[in-house]
């Protein structure tokens, strides 16, 4: 099954969205900071990161921008979380490379259809 | 002050002088002509004298002949003698006398022819007298002879006499007439020169008394414009050519700390301007003052200050001039002004601007603060909130799982109580971000039908739980509209949540129809049979945080938000929100929207759209091409699609619009002049903000002698989008079947794929692993067509597509270039050298180009309009290099 990063600093968000995606039968990894996240990915080369963008230390937008510029990792969607919901956070996200976003607080059923929407890309 | 009096003057003065030398002259004549005159009258006198002399000493001589001829005595012959000597030398001195009037001389002549005659006489009788006995009787005929010649004596001198007489009255009259010529003329001449005097006098006396009153005025003037100097409260200083101060004004003196009478004669840039206000010399030749006096030319300056000689200076304003006197430049006055206290309140003003600036800064710091603070309080509420309902969710799928379905009930409502939270932060959040104007428009095309099903299937269990019905009614061809959905939803909903909230056991009805025209105003009407509203409740209706009623909250909950956030949802999208009820009638919600918001016709012209706010939500498309052909081609084809069309004619313009837009696709020619479409795409990929822009490659299309070359018929990128693939495929789909497809890529996934999807096609698929085995296989069977990578190990693409080339047998293969995104600086420069040298077969009609183009900028909207949707590489950042039509014909 695919593989899924969540870096979230907050953990019990952390906590129950990646218990709700393993229940999906999804191979979850998580981070709970920009730095961490960008770690995890270099090593386990995930398919697909849910990043939450308020994080201290490395924020989600830094994170989503070190991915983009890792020539491996570039191509990892990424599906910025954001309880940021004034304007232009959207357009922040994308900026930064994010391929998809979501307004938290999460809407399970709606990320995991965005989810499964980027991984199964009709894409060779 | 001149005076033509006092030439007059003058004249008089110089006339005067004339008359006066005149009449000296004249008088002068006059006299001597008055003394000739005396002395003709005392020559008259003598003359008389001299005649009664003659007469006087011929009767003497005439007596003393009596006396002898009487007595006979010799010694009276002695007096007759003295008589006729007498008488002779008294004719003489007549005859000098008159020897200017020739009638007296010819009296005269008379005279002595009678005294000849009468002494002859005289002789004979005193001869006879002496003869002794003479006759006697003879004697007295003698006597009466000489008493005849002593009468013509007497007679001659009588009318010499009278004829003097005359004369001398005559003379005297002229002297007498002299005398008083003299007198008339000097009394004449006197006067005229004495008036002259006076009058010369008088005006000279005029002309001083003038001049007098000039000097006084011109003095007065002196001294009144002195003072007038003096009182002024500006400075002034004369200074001449030398520098040397000529004069100082009081207050100057004053303001410079001199003492007038010592600053005068010095120099008064070393007195007063030596320095530069930071203290540093300040060179005589650099003060404009000098400057003045060289150039002739007023200045003004008020940046400098003048220096006092306890070396404290003052800023201070000034003008110098020149002086100039007869058309030379004199020296140069300077007027000049402490300006201190104005500087200060400018500096003053220029504070309290800097303070007012910087309360705005504060201001609209406070403002900024203000929203940041929404944001986060948001953020930590949503946060918990998240936990909230992320756990109930989860317990109530592991409560399901385990089978402890009682626990599902109250997990629900903690989850419900989550959500209604969260829908109370929202609407806070949404109110204060259109407050503070941050409310942005995503606009996108989206199907009505579909819309209000989705909004209706939401809000069905609200509706059902106070037995009410849900009527939906709208034609069928009521078609797409563009706004933004989610707001669209978010108003639709709110209207019939609260429908769903006052009516009970009613009917809640939603209307949808279009307006006339293209894009036509889209109109929603909510209409319940609930309880209806007072005119009263309806004022209070749209107002934040007024429900109709008090007690309505707490009767059926809800924010009091709903309303207020959705009237601005829909001024803020060109359209407005309308309600109608009665008390027990039940309410009618209309919404009105353009079709189309961005279709100005379509646009209520009263409401005002802000674009700026929504440049990300327009379909933007940004062609970047050399060819106003193209651009045009391009512009006109697609802008009917309600896409926003951009272009630029180079790619510098390209990147800068690029960056200034942020489109959502772009189309870019390979081929440009200075900057070709490889150096634009590596900038574009290069920018993290412009990466993600999906990007159409156009290359030219040739015309078709040249045919088919060497090198890429077609690029496509990987990931590879299926229908690209096999639209590309379908294009070299063999006339005949069993034809060749060479597939070389390293990676044998990806050759899987595509020899299982060519087969399918009808191709003979031969597959090699790098360029090097292509070859081989290139060598051994001539493929139809070449699907190439370009990163392979061993032989990559650019190596095998160079070798490919140089065979003339295989030149004409047409090759599939499966580029990869990145690109290399080097691996573009060998791709451009390709695509240059490479001319493709004219493959696609210009129709054809044009309906690809479409369906790619349909794709990229239609991921933009619904993100969940799966989407192609194409929309993905990623590059597909397509050929554009022949519009012109070039190398």
């Amino acid at each position: 099954m695919p593989k899924i990063l969540v870096v979230e600093d907050n953990e019990e968000n952390r906590d129950s969205l990646s218990r709700r995606l393993e229940r999906r039968g999804f191979t979850v990894l998580t981070a709970e900071d920009g730095r961490v996240g960008v770690q995890v990915a270099n090593a386990e080369i995930p398919d697909l990161v849910l990043m939450d963008m308020n994080m201290p230390e490395v924020d989600g937008w830094e994170a989503t921008r070190q991915i983009k510029a890792t020539p491996k990792l570039a191509a990892i969607p990424v599906i910025a979380l954001t309880a940021h919901a004034m304007s232009g956070d959207r357009d922040r996200a994308l900026e930064a490379g994010c391929c998809d976003y979501h307004t938290k607080p999460i809407e399970f059923a709606k990320l995991i259809a965005q989810i499964e929407a980027i991984l199964s890309k009709k894409v060779i | 002050m001149k005076k033509p009096v006092s030439a007059l003057a003058r004249l008089g003065v110089i006339l005067a002088l004339a008359v006066l030398l005149a009449n000296v002259w004249i008088s002068y004549l006059n006299t001597k002509q008055l003394v000739e005159s005396q002395g003709w009258v005392e020559h008259t006198q003598i003359v008389r004298t001299t005649i009664r002399n003659v007469q006087g000493s011929a009767s003497d001589a005439v007596a003393a002949q009596r006396g002898y001829l009487l007595i006979s005595e010799l010694h009276f012959l002695v007096p007759y003698e003295a008589a006729r000597a007498d008488t002779a030398e008294h004719l003489k001195q007549l005859a000098d006398l008159i020897v200017d009037n020739s009638d007296q001389q010819e009296r005269l002549a008379s005279l002595r022819t009678a005294v000849a005659q009468e002494f002859s006489v005289l002789d004979q009788a005193i001869a006879l007298r002496k003869t002794p006995n003479a006759d006697l009787s003879r004697l007295s005929e003698m006597l009466t002879e000489g008493k005849a010649a002593m009468d013509q004596i007497r007679r001659t001198v009588r009318d010499m006499d009278a004829d003097e007489n005359r004369l001398l009255k005559d003379r005297a009259i002229a002297a007498k007439n002299s005398y008083y010529k003299v007198l008339t003329t000097f009394g004449f001449a006197t006067a005229a020169a004495v008036t002259m005097v006076v009058l010369s006098y008088l005006l000279i006396r005029r002309d001083e008394r003038l001049r007098e009153a000039a000097a006084k005025e011109q003095n007065r003037l002196a001294n009144y414009n002195q003072l007038l100097i003096e009182s002024t409260g500006d400075g002034i200083y004369g200074m001449d050519l030398q520098g040397r101060c000529t004069f100082l004004n009081a207050a100057g003196a004053r303001m410079l700390g001199l003492e007038k009478e010592k600053a005068v004669g010095q120099s008064i840039h070393e007195l007063s301007h030596h320095s530069y206000a930071d203290g540093k010399p300040y060179p005589a030749e650099a003060s404009p003052i000098y400057k003045a006096a060289r150039s002739g030319k007023g200045v003004r300056i008020d940046e400098e200050v003048f220096w006092r000689p306890d070396r404290t200076s003052f800023q201070v304003e000034y003008t110098a001039n020149p002086i100039r006197h007869d058309g030379h430049v004199e020296g140069v006055v300077v007027a000049f002004s402490d300006i201190t206290a104005r500087r200060a309140v400018e500096a003053e003003l220029l504070r309290s601007k800097a303070e007012a600036e910087t309360a705005k800064t504060d201001a609209e710091a406070a403002n900024v603060a203000k929203s940041e603070f929404l944001a986060n309080m948001s953020h930590e509420l949503r946060t918990p909130l998240n936990a909230v309902i992320m756990y109930s969710e989860l317990l109530q799928e592991e409560a399901v799982d385990r089978g402890v379905d009682s626990f599902v009930p109250d997990l629900e409502r903690i989850r419900a109580g989550g959500k209604h939270l969260l829908a109370l932060v929202n609407g806070v959040l949404d109110l204060s971000k259109i407050e503070a104007g941050k409310m942005d428009l995503y606009l996108e095309t989206f199907d009505i039908a579909s819309m209000v099903k989705d909004v209706a299937t939401t809000v069905e269990p609200l509706v059902h739980k106070k037995s009410n019905k849900l009527v939906l009614r709208f034609p069928s061809d009521i078609g797409t509209m563009h706004a933004d959905l989610t707001k669209v939803r978010q108003i639709l909903f709110n209207l019939l949540a609260n429908a769903a909230k006052f009516a009970e056991n009613g009917t809640i009805t939603i209307d949808v129809s279009r307006g006339a025209g293209e894009g036509g105003r889209i109109t929603f009407k909510v209409s319940d049979t609930g309880i209806g509203m007072s005119a009263e409740q309806l004022q209070k209706l749209f107002q934040p945080f007024t429900q109709a009623d008090a007690s309505t909250t707490r009767k059926f909950g809800g924010t009091g938000l709903g309303l207020v956030i959705s009237k601005s949802f829909c001024q803020m999208m060109g359209g407005d929100v309308v309600v109608e009820s009665q008390p027990g009638q039940g309410s009618t919600f209309t919404v009105t929207l353009p079709g189309n918001l961005f279709n100005p016709a379509s646009v209520d012209p009263d409401v005002p759209v802000t674009t700026g706010q929504t440049a990300l939500s327009v379909t933007t498309v940004l062609v970047i091409d050399d060819e106003p052909a193209v651009r045009d081609l391009m512009s006109r084809s697609l802008s009917s699609e309600g896409i926003r069309i951009m272009t630029a004619a180079d790619g510098e313009e390209g990147l800068r619009k690029a960056k200034e837009l942020h489109p959502d696709l772009i189309f870019l020619d390979v081929m440009m002049p200075k900057m070709d479409g490889w150096a634009v795409l590596t900038a574009l990929k290069a920018d993290p903000i412009l990466m993600q822009i999906p990007v159409v490659m156009l290359t030219i299309v040739t015309n078709k002698e040249m045919g088919y070359v060497l090198g890429a018929s077609e690029y496509l990128t990987k990931p590879i989008d299926r229908d690209r693939l096999a639209d590309v495929i379908d294009k070299y789909r063999p006339k005949d079947p069993g034809r060749i497809v060479l597939v070389v890529d390293d990676d044998s996934a990806t050759r899987q794929v595509l020899r299982r999807t060519l087969i399918r096609q009808g191709w003979s698929v031969v597959e090699a692993e790098n360029g090097r085995v292509a070859l081989e296989r290139v060598a051994t069977q001539k493929p139809s067509l070449i699907m190439l990578d370009m990163m392979m190990p061993e032989m990559d693409g650019f190596a095998f597509l160079a070798a490919l080339r140089k065979d003339a047998a295989s030149a004409a293969t047409p090759v599939v270039v499966l580029t990869s995104k990145d690109l290399t600086p080097d691996e573009r420069a060998q791709l451009t050298g390709n695509v240059q040298r490479i001319m493709q077969k004219g493959a696609y009609s210009r129709e054809a180009l044009l309906n690809e183009v479409k369906s790619i900028v349909a794709l990229c909207a239609k991921k933009k309009a619904d993100p969940e949707t799966p989407s192609s590489a194409k929309a993905d950042g990623d590059v597909l290099v397509v050929a554009k039509p022949v519009v012109s014909e070039r190398e």
